[in-house]
């Protein structure tokens, strides 16, 4: 699409609401990685930035005022909220998974691009695909489903979950649904809500038009794959349910209970002392970020039908990725001679691909706001160069769960940088539950004073070549497919 | 903790005082008085030339007015140089609020009879300077989110020069990479990339200049005192203004070589000739093109500073022929 | 054989042993396709033909009565135009391909010579690209859209000025077509032929290819012809002289002609 604005108007930043935004389906999580990701990535390409996790903007002033409230009715504004976008079950019916496809084709600008991305939520990925200037196809969705269970009963959540769960995957042969509940860092939501994670085994319709219209032949098909996995209770051919999620407590915690997990139930005043799980019968592609390789299937057809590359980029866990952006960033800053050596680390959904850029600073993205993500920052400061700054936007998901660190702890970040290190948008004492973070984080980090123009994107071979010079030291792979000589 | 801003805040409010200024071209004539002017209204001055003798001196100096002043030996037309200017300046201080682009040489020759390598020279040093000196200190401005950069142009930059092409084209660069930056730079209101203009200056400049012509040179008519220039720098970088002049008669012959381009290109020859040229012979020389000369020319005949009545006059004449040349321009139509 | 004298035979021959004209109905992704067919007495090479924008097979019938002293030819109308049934939104030209994918198998054509013309060269690239083991030899023939005419304003004016090149009888039958067609379908379709980049396909189309344009022609300029077999790794360009944009039915004896030799490769003229 050609930019018609002046000079100005396209150096400076545009408000992400000043055109008509198209609307997601009624059935998906407004709040959820995927959505939140693809429209970061979305509104980067489109030149804008990422207010309030792109919620409406009447909500921002409100959500930064949350604090006022006492730390209950939070608890009951975040319930609601969560409640409010889960969909009644009979209305399972109603989803529709091109309809969907169709919301995240129409988030992406009119033009043709150089690569597309298709597979697994990433933090880190969507700054890639930021900087190479492509768009991104979920091949996850969250559907939140109203119910009413105890959180620490994991067994009568699956059970409740059976019958609509059996309709939807035989309704959509094109889904696998992961059924999950997550009593720890989601203890809040599955009070009211239960999460069903849709993962597209085939391209669908809209995708596949996309690809055909977007992507020209000789275009790369990159696919991000996620390889973590989780223990879960089979219950049918695309049906699984998954009891816990990455983050703070382990597999084994979920699944057979620890001394952490008794003290976190006695805090929170459960019955329980372990959760009642069901036995967990084989690992799968983890529910959020797991890659359904199911799909390669599709993805191959349709790249040997146009011509296109096919590049597969595997990781074992969702923070696998970040070392590899922050580092691409870094480069890319000192190939451009910016003298910044500023790194932000920022937290699930909470990112700004726009301001990244402008700024100058190094995207760290963790994967939540657990030990895992702080244990992953630290050991990436232990193997890079120092940076002068560090800023820090934690998500905040309001339970003070098992594996969360205290703010001391999160703090230790700062002592890693040479000259300081700050909170963005941060009331750190109200951690975990400091919901005015989702509406200050986009508005803080641009106190920052260090504006640089917006480059032009990245080339997918600049990318390739940073990274195969220095793959020995990731733990990513970058393959691309070997091109099948025969036609379907 | 920390707050997020503070990277480089310096209170916007408070003048030049604190301010971090970096002034090129330092060791003499408009620069060493800038920065001597800079450090007396409190600003922490980094002077920058090829001779370091010099320096010391006008550092001595700027410590005298009151303010402190540290000596960078750089040369302008070596990227790396300027490159390594910036780093210390900002390892030293945080930091870079201003820079003052006084760094420039001459060459007067008939086009061709030159040295290629003169000529380029007097780009290098003139107009690559600048390149230089904009690519090191706008990354660190727009780090900071702010920051000036001043550079002294002479009216040549929009009158031809004849005998001058080397000097005129650089100024004209100059005058147009300004213009260029600030047009990039609409997204960060508060780096400014300023040009100010003057008129010939009583400075060593032209007397140091290569020299090719085969007669001896000198400064016989001057706009300004150095003085004047520097004030004017020091205005600039208190209250930055993109295009400015140092005074009405420069202004005029702005205004003048625009309108009336083609009676500025019919006149030019003669008043460089009649404004610098001498009867003397002189032996082709680079004059401190390549090494700085420190022993200062002696000034030849007319070529006293022009008094305040001079001025009056010079004022009125170039106003004079600013005004003369519109008129031809609306009779013609 | 020139196409006169084929043309004196096959009305010779049509009281002899006469080429079966038919029609052939196909289900291609729950709706139904039409395709003009003319089927030989005896067994011949394989001909699609391949109608460009709003058109349908109808205006291919005079190069198909041709060809098919020859070919078995078969000219399918492409979902939602002419006899065919109209999907709910406006196919891409990647989705046209698609469906006609679809209707090779439909109609059990496992490889042809493929024909197009205009907008039908957009959808026979896309197809040869994607399947080249349907695709024999392929005729470009006035191909579109070139990218320096790719905006409405552009392609309108020389939409203009090539309705000056139709004959009465053409003019007569696109309206018939446009009007069964909507107004809402051209539109779109229109809309569809211009966001597609031909150029990015023809470096992948393999299959042997001839580009065929008239010199009559304001649609497809001499310079976007010779582009085009250039771009393509195994092409050719025939240039005819007075001949217009649809020349399968203003000029099909010089398109008939002209593209012979190269539909039977073997054979000499």
């Amino acid at each position: 699409m050609a930019k018609t604005s002046s000079g100005r108007a396209s150096l400076l930043r545009e408000s992400a609401h000043s055109m008509k935004m198209p609307t997601p389906p009624k059935f998906v999580a407004n709040f959820d990685s995927a959505t939140g990701m693809l429209r970061a990535n979305a509104n980067f390409l489109r030149n804008k930035d990422f207010p309030a996790l792109g919620s409406p903007p009447l909500l921002k002033v409100p959500a930064s005022r949350a604090n006022i409230l006492p730390k209950k009715a939070r608890k009951g504004v975040y319930l609601f909220s969560g409640w409010n976008e889960a969909i009644p079950p009979k209305k399972l019916k109603k989803v529709d998974p091109e309809e969907l496809s169709g919301w995240v084709t129409d988030e992406y600008p009119d033009r043709q691009f150089p690569a597309v991305a298709i597979g697994s939520s990433n933090g880190a990925a969507t700054h890639l695909y930021s900087a190479l200037g492509i768009p991104w196809l979920p091949q996850t969705f969250l559907i939140p489903v109203r119910q009413s269970v105890h959180p620490d009963e994991p067994k009568e959540a699956m059970r409740i979950g059976l019958e609509p769960g059996r309709k939807l995957v035989e309704r959509h042969p094109e889904l696998a649904l992961h059924h999950m509940h997550d009593a720890n860092q989601d203890r809040i939501m599955v009070q009211t809500m239960t999460y069903f994670r849709v993962k597209r085994r085939r391209l669908g319709e809209n995708y596949r038009r996309f690809l055909e219209q977007h992507l020209p032949p000789g275009g790369t098909i990159i696919v991000t794959e996620c390889e973590q996995k989780w223990p879960v209770v089979r219950i049918g051919d695309r049906h699984v349910f998954q009891h816990g999620a990455v983050g703070g407590a382990t597999k084994e915690e979920f699944y057979h209970g620890s001394d952490r997990v008794a003290e976190y139930l006695e805090r929170y005043d459960s019955p329980y002392r372990k959760w009642d799980s069901p036995e967990a019968d084989e690992e799968v592609p983890e529910a959020e970020w797991g890659f359904d390789t199911e799909l390669l299937d599709d993805i191959r057809r349709i790249a040997r039908e146009r011509h296109y590359r096919v590049v597969r980029m595997r990781f074992p866990e969702p923070q696998a990725m970040s070392p590899v952006v922050a580092d691409l960033y870094r480069w890319w800053y000192r190939e451009r001679n910016i003298p910044t050596n500023r790194m932000i680390c920022e937290s699930f959904i909470i990112m700004e691909p726009y301001w990244m850029l402008r700024t100058g600073s190094v995207p760290y993205w963790m994967e939540f706001n657990m030990e895992a993500s702080l244990k992953s920052v630290h050991s990436y400061l232990d193997k890079t160069d120092p940076f002068d700054e560090i800023g820090l936007m934690l998500f905040n998901h309001g339970v003070e769960a098992v594996g969360l660190p205290t703010i001391s702890e999160w703090e230790t970040v700062f002592d890693r940088a040479t000259k300081k290190g700050y909170w963005i948008g941060a009331d750190p004492k109200e951690f975990p539950m400091d919901y005015a973070q989702f509406a200050k984080y986009h508005t803080d980090i641009q106190k920052i004073p260090s504006r640089y123009p917006m480059p032009g994107p990245l080339t997918l071979g600049q990318f390739e070549d940073f990274f195969h010079r220095r793959s020995d030291q990731y733990d990513v792979r970058l393959e691309e497919e070997k091109p099948k000589l025969a036609a379907a | 903790m920390a707050s997020i801003e503070e990277t480089t805040g310096r209170e916007r409010n408070d003048g030049l005082r604190g301010a971090v200024a970096v002034v090129t071209g330092a060791s003499g004539g408009i620069g060493s008085l800038t920065a001597i002017k800079l450090a007396r209204r409190g600003a922490q001055v980094a002077v920058s030339s090829r001779s370091e003798d010099q320096l010391k001196r006008v550092a001595a100096e700027c410590i005298q007015a009151g303010g402190s002043a540290a000596v960078f030996p750089a040369d302008v037309s070596k990227p790396d140089d300027v490159k390594r200017l910036a780093e210390n300046v900002v390892d030293r201080y945080g930091r870079i609020d201003l820079w003052v682009n006084c760094a420039a040489t001459a060459l007067f020759s008939h086009f061709g009879e030159e040295p290629l390598s003169d000529y380029r020279r007097v780009l290098e040093t003139n107009l690559f300077g600048c390149i230089h000196s904009a690519r090191a200190c706008i990354p660190q401005f727009r780090h900071q989110g702010g920051g000036t950069m001043i550079n002294v142009v002479s009216v040549h930059s929009r009158l031809p020069a004849a005998y001058l092409s080397s000097y005129a084209v650089a100024n004209a660069g100059i005058r147009s990479l300004a213009a260029c930056l600030r047009s990039e730079l609409q997204d960060v209101p508060e780096v400014r990339v300023c040009n100010l203009t003057a008129g010939a200056t009583d400075t060593s400049l032209f007397r140091r200049a290569g020299n090719y012509t085969g007669q001896r040179l000198t400064t016989k008519v001057t706009v300004h005192t150095p003085e004047e220039v520097a004030q004017a720098i020091v205005e600039c970088a208190e209250n930055p203004k993109d295009e400015q002049t140092v005074s009405l008669p420069p202004r005029m012959a702005l205004v003048g070589g625009t309108l009336a381009s083609r009676l500025a290109e019919r006149k030019a020859e003669k008043i460089v000739r009649a404004g610098f040229f001498t009867d003397m012979a002189a032996e082709p020389s680079s004059g401190n093109l390549f090494e700085p000369v420190t022993q200062i020319p002696r000034r030849y005949e007319g070529g006293t500073p022009t008094g305040g009545s001079r001025k009056v006059a010079i004022a009125a004449s170039t106003a004079g022929v600013g005004i003369l040349a519109g008129l031809l321009l609306w009779s013609r139509r | 054989m020139s196409a006169a004298v084929r043309r004196e035979q096959i009305e010779q021959d049509r009281s002899q042993a006469p080429v079966q004209q038919g029609e052939l109905w196909t289900e291609v992704d729950g709706r139904r396709m039409f395709a003009r067919s003319w089927t030989t007495p005896y067994p011949a090479p394989r001909v699609v033909l391949v109608h460009g924008l709003v058109v349908s097979s109808a205006y291919f019938v005079p190069t198909a009565e041709l060809l098919a002293a020859d070919h078995s030819v078969l000219a399918p109308d492409q979902p939602g135009f002419g006899r065919s049934d109209k999907p709910d939104r406006t196919l891409t030209v990647p989705g046209l391909a698609g469906a006609l994918i679809e209707w090779f198998s439909a109609a059990h054509v496992a490889r042809a010579t493929v024909v197009a013309n205009s907008v039908g060269c957009q959808v026979a690239a896309e197809l040869a690209m994607r399947r080249p083991d349907l695709v024999e030899r392929l005729v470009l023939a006035a191909p579109t859209v070139e990218p320096a005419a790719r905006t409405v304003p552009r392609i309108v004016r020389r939409w203009g000025q090539e309705s000056k090149t139709q004959s009465r009888e053409l003019k007569k039958l696109l309206l018939k077509d446009y009007t069964r067609a909507g107004v809402p379908r051209a539109i779109g379709t229109l809309k569809q032929a211009l966001t597609d980049r031909i150029e990015d396909k023809l470096p992948y189309v393999t299959v042997p290819t001839l580009v065929v344009r008239g010199t009559e022609d304001p649609i497809c300029t001499q310079d976007w012809a010779e582009e085009v077999a250039r771009l393509l790794p195994d092409g050719g360009l025939l240039t005819l002289p007075g001949v217009p944009h649809a020349m399968n039915f203003d000029a099909p004896e010089q398109f008939v002609d002209a593209i012979g030799p190269f539909l039977r490769p073997g054979k000499g003229r």
